[in-house]
C-alpha cells in the first residue's frame, strides 16, 4: 500500500502503519457486524487506549498529521475514525471552559472515553436550524428533552455532544446551545436501528434529562455559530481516501489473480482502462485533500476546499464500488461483513466489493449531503449568489 | 406468475404467451423489490420448448415441480462454449460431473437442468435434486436471492437435449429480457418512492423537491427509467416479431441495467439518511437491480455482442 504520501521519509506514517499492523486482528474473534466499525466494543476500547499511549489521540496534533492518521486507520479498517478526538476534539478545544478541558482532554487523549455527536433530528437533517430538542433552565441547570437521530456509536458512547434550544421564542441561530451529556444519566435511551449493510445507527431519546450548569459547552445561545464551525472542522475527507486506497488495492489484487474464459482479467483492456481511471481519480482526490490541509495549516483556509474534497472522495468511493463489483461480476456480489473469518464461497476480495456497494451509499448523504456541499462550493468557491433559506 | 391455462389446448402456454406479456409481469415483480426466481421458470419452459422436450414442458406447466437451470460456472462467464461441466454416457442414461455457481433459489429445486458437455456438444441434462453426488453450498450475495454453488459428482442424469446450444441461447435471451423487465420495475418503483419522499419531506420550510438539485436528479431518473423501459419492451417486441432474440437481449441488457442502476443509486441519495435503514424499501430495489447486473453476461459482455453485430465478429464473446 502506498501510504507515504508525506514523502519518502514519512516516519510518522511508517510508525502508524507498524502500529496498525501489530494491533489489528486478522481473524473474526473480535468481529461485531452490528457496529459500524465491524469490531466489538472491548477490542475497540483496548485499541483506543493503545492509540492514546502512542500519542495518536492528541488534540494538538497538526491537521496534516491527523489526516494521515485517519487515512491509514481507514485503510486498515481500524475502529479509530469516529474517536472522541475526531468527533469532539475541536469543540472541546475551542469552546470548553478550563474546568471542562481539565476534565475531558486527558480522557480523550488517553483513549479512555468514547463519544458521539448528536445534532440531527428527524425534521432537522440538512436544515439543522429546524431542531426542536429543548434544554429548559431550572434552578440546578437544564432539563434536556428531545430525540436525536442518525447518530453513530451512541450505544457505546460514554459522552455525547448535542445541541438543544435554550430559547424557543427566537430562530435557532439565536437560541441554540451546545451540551456535553453523560450518556449514563437517567432519562436517556438509545435505540439501535439496523441499516441496509447490517450495522446499526442510533436514535437517542432525551426524556427530561437533568443536566448541571457545567454541561453547557461554550456560550449559552451561541450553539448555532459553534455548530457551524464544528461541522466544518470535522472534514478533512482523508479517511474516505483511506477506504478508497484499500478497496483499489483489493481490486488490483483480485484482477491480478482472477480469470474469465481462461483469460486473466488483467489482460482485459476494459478492465485495465477502468483501473487506470480509478488510480488517477484517487491521486486527484489525494491532491485535493492535501491542498485542503495545507490551506488550513498555513492559516489561510479556503472554505470551498473541504466540501470539494468531501464530494470528490465520497463519489469516488461509489465509482470504485461500482467498478469493483462490475469487474468481478457474480463473484463481486458475494457479500460478507468486515472481519469475516475464513474464505467466503466464491467471493471476490472476501466479500468486500459487495459490502462496499452497500456501504458507500451513505457517504454522499451523511456529514452534509453532497447537494448541500455543492451549494457551498458554488457560493464559497465561486461567489455565486446565495439563495435565502 | 402462473402460466397454467385452464382451457385445454394442445399448444403449451409458454408458446401462446408473448414475451411482451412476460416482461409486463416481470416489471410488476420488480416493483415489489423482492428477489424472485421467476426468470428461472421462464428460462426452463423456453428451454423445454426449443429443445422439443414436450413431457418436461408439460410437467413444468402443470406446476408442482421446480426446474432450476444451472448454467453459470465459477468464473461467472456467460459464454456457453466455456462450459466445463461434463456429461458421460452410462448405458441408457448419463452421469454429470462439474460445479455450477451463482444459481438463485437452488435449494427450492426438484430438478436441476444442467448445461454440460456430452459427446462433444453442449447438452442439457436433468438431475434430481436428491440424486447421489449432488451437494449444495450457499453463496451469500447482496441480491438476497439464496444463491448456491451446486457440485455434481458422478450424478445420474437424463438427457433433455444432447445438442442444446441453440435452445439454451434462445431461452437465456428471453429470460434475460424478463430480468431487464424486473430491473425496470424496480427502478420505476424506486423513482415513485423518491418522488413521494421529496414531495412530502420538508427542509427550510419547503418540500426538498422544490430545490433544483433535487428536481434535476429526479428528472434524470425519469429519463433513465423511460428509456430503459422502452429499450426492454422494444427488445421483447422484436423477439415476438421473430427477430434475433440474442441480439435483442444484449441490446436491452447493456442499455437498461446501467440506466436502472443509476436510478436506484439516485433514489438512495434523494431519500437521505432514512433511506439507508434496513426497514425502508429503497435498498431492496437497489439490490435487485444490482443482482441482475452480472446475470447471463455483464453489460460489457453484451456491449461486445452489440459491437460484433455492428462491426463484425472480431472479438465476439460467444462465437463458438
Amino acid at each position: 500500500m502506498d501510504f507515504r504520501f508525506g514523502g519518502e521519509n514519512d516516519t510518522f506514517a511508517s510508525e502508524v502503519h507498524a502500529f496498525l499492523e501489530r494491533e489489528m486482528p486478522r481473524d473474526r474473534v473480535h468481529a461485531d457486524p452490528e457496529d459500524l466499525s465491524g469490531l466489538a466494543e472491548p477490542f475497540e476500547r483496548a485499541l483506543l487506549r493503545s492509540a492514546g499511549e502512542h500519542g495518536y489521540l492528541s488534540t494538538t496534533m497538526a491537521p496534516t498529521a491527523r489526516a494521515r492518521f485517519n487515512f491509514l486507520v481507514a485503510a486498515f479498517d481500524a475502529p479509530l475514525i469516529d474517536t472522541a478526538v475526531t468527533l469532539a476534539g475541536y469543540a472541546l478545544s475551542t469552546f470548553a471552559t478550563d474546568a471542562q478541558r481539565a476534565r475531558f482532554l486527558p480522557l480523550v487523549e488517553h483513549g479512555e472515553i468514547e463519544m458521539c455527536i448528536a445534532y440531527t433530528e428527524e425534521q432537522a437533517g440538512s436544515d439543522l436550524g429546524a431542531q426542536i430538542a429543548s434544554a429548559v433552565t431550572d434552578a440546578d441547570g437544564f432539563v434536556l428533552s428531545g430525540r436525536k437521530v442518525l447518530v453513530t456509536g451512541a450505544h457505546k458512547a460514554d459522552w455525547c455532544i448535542t445541541t438543544a434550544r435554550t430559547r424557543a421564542d427566537v430562530p435557532a441561530r439565536d437560541g441554540l446551545s451546545m451540551f456535553l451529556v453523560d450518556m449514563a444519566l437517567p432519562g436517556i435511551t438509545v435505540v439501535r436501528r439496523p441499516t441496509m449493510n447490517g450495522w446499526t445507527l442510533d436514535e437517542i431519546n432525551f426524556d427530561g434529562v437533568r443536566l448541571g450548569p457545567d454541561a453547557l459547552l461554550g456560550e449559552r445561545d451561541a450553539g448555532w455559530r459553534q455548530l457551524l464551525t464544528t461541522v466544518a472542522a470535522e472534514r478533512s475527507g482523508m479517511f474516505y481516501l483511506g477506504f478508497a486506497r484499500h478497496v483499489l488495492d483489493e481490486l488490483i489484487t483480485y484482477v491480478g489473480s482472477a480469470s474469465r474464459d481462461g483469460l486473466p482479467l488483467a489482460d482485459d483492456p476494459l478492465v485495465r482502462d477502468r483501473i487506470a481511471r480509478l488510480d488517477l481519480e484517487l491521486a486527484a482526490g489525494m491532491r485535493l485533500a492535501v491542498r485542503t490541509l495545507w490551506s488550513i495549516e498555513a492559516g489561510t483556509p479556503d472554505p470551498a476546499l473541504p466540501p470539494m474534497a468531501k464530494v470528490y472522495a465520497t463519489e469516488l468511493l461509489q465509482r470504485l464500488a461500482q467498478a469493483a463489483t462490475e469487474i468481478a461480476g457474480h463473484a463481486g456480489l458475494v457479500h460478507a461483513p468486515l472481519f469475516t473469518e475464513g474464505a467466503v464461497t466464491h467471493a471476490a476480495a472476501g466479500g468486500r466489493f459487495a459490502f462496499e456497494y452497500l456501504e458507500r451509499v451513505h457517504g454522499t448523504i451523511g456529514g452534509g449531503t453532497n447537494e448541500v456541499q455543492r451549494d457551498a462550493i458554488a457560493q464559497l468557491g465561486l461567489g455565486l449568489p446565495r439563495v435565502r433559506r | 406468475m402462473d402460466l397454467t391455462d385452464p382451457t385445454p389446448s394442445t399448444e403449451p402456454a409458454i408458446a401462446r404467451t408473448t414475451l411482451t406479456d412476460l416482461v409486463a409481469c416481470a416489471e410488476a415483480r420488480g416493483r415489489a423489490g423482492a428477489p424472485s426466481s421467476e426468470h428461472g421458470s421462464v428460462l426452463s419452459r423456453y428451454l423445454f420448448l426449443f429443445a422439443g422436450a414436450a413431457d418436461e414442458l408439460a410437467a413444468a406447466e402443470r406446476g408442482g415441480r421446480e426446474f432450476v437451470a444451472c448454467i453459470t460456472e465459477a468464473d461467472g462467464s456467460a459464454r456457453l462454449d466455456a462450459t466445463a461441466t461434463v456429461a458421460a454416457r452410462d448405458r441408457k442414461s448419463w452421469i454429470v460431473s462439474g460445479v455450477k455457481c451463482f444459481v438463485p433459489f437452488a435449494a427450492r429445486a426438484n430438478t436441476f437442468l444442467v448445461a454440460a458437455r456430452g459427446s462433444g456438444k453442449l447438452g442439457v441434462f436433468a438431475v434430481d435434486a436428491r440424486a447421489p453426488g449432488v451437494a449444495l453450498t450457499p453463496i451469500p450475495t447482496l441480491g438476497l436471492d439464496e444463491q448456491c454453488e451446486i457440485a455434481f459428482d458422478q450424478s445420474p442424469a437424463i438427457a433433455v437435449a444432447t445438442d442444446a446450444t441453440d435452445a439454451l441461447e434462445q431461452a437465456i435471451a428471453r429470460a434475460l429480457i424478463t430480468l431487464c423487465g424486473e430491473a425496470v420495475g424496480a427502478a420505476r418503483a424506486a423513482l415513485d418512492h423518491t418522488v413521494e419522499h421529496v414531495t412530502t419531506r420538508e427542509q427550510w420550510s419547503a418540500p426538498i423537491g422544490t430545490f433544483q438539485a433535487v428536481q434535476h436528479r429526479c428528472a434524470d431518473m425519469l429519463i433513465d427509467v423511460t428509456t430503459a423501459r422502452d429499450a426492454v419492451y422494444d427488445a421483447a417486441g422484436a423477439v415476438d416479431r421473430g427477430e434475433d432474440a440474442q441480439l435483442a437481449a444484449s441490446r436491452a441488457k447493456a442499455f437498461a441495467i446501467d440506466a436502472c442502476r443509476r436510478v436506484t443509486a439516485a433514489a438512495h441519495q434523494l431519500n437521505g439518511g432514512e433511506g439507508i435503514y434496513a426497514d425502508q424499501p429503497v435498498h431492496l430495489w437497489y439490490r435487485r437491480v444490482k443482482a441482475i447486473e452480472p446475470m447471463y453476461g455483464s453489460p460489457d459482455f453484451h456491449r461486445a455482442r452489440v459491437a460484433a453485430a455492428l462491426l463484425g465478429s472480431r472479438g465476439e464473446p460467444n462465437n463458438d
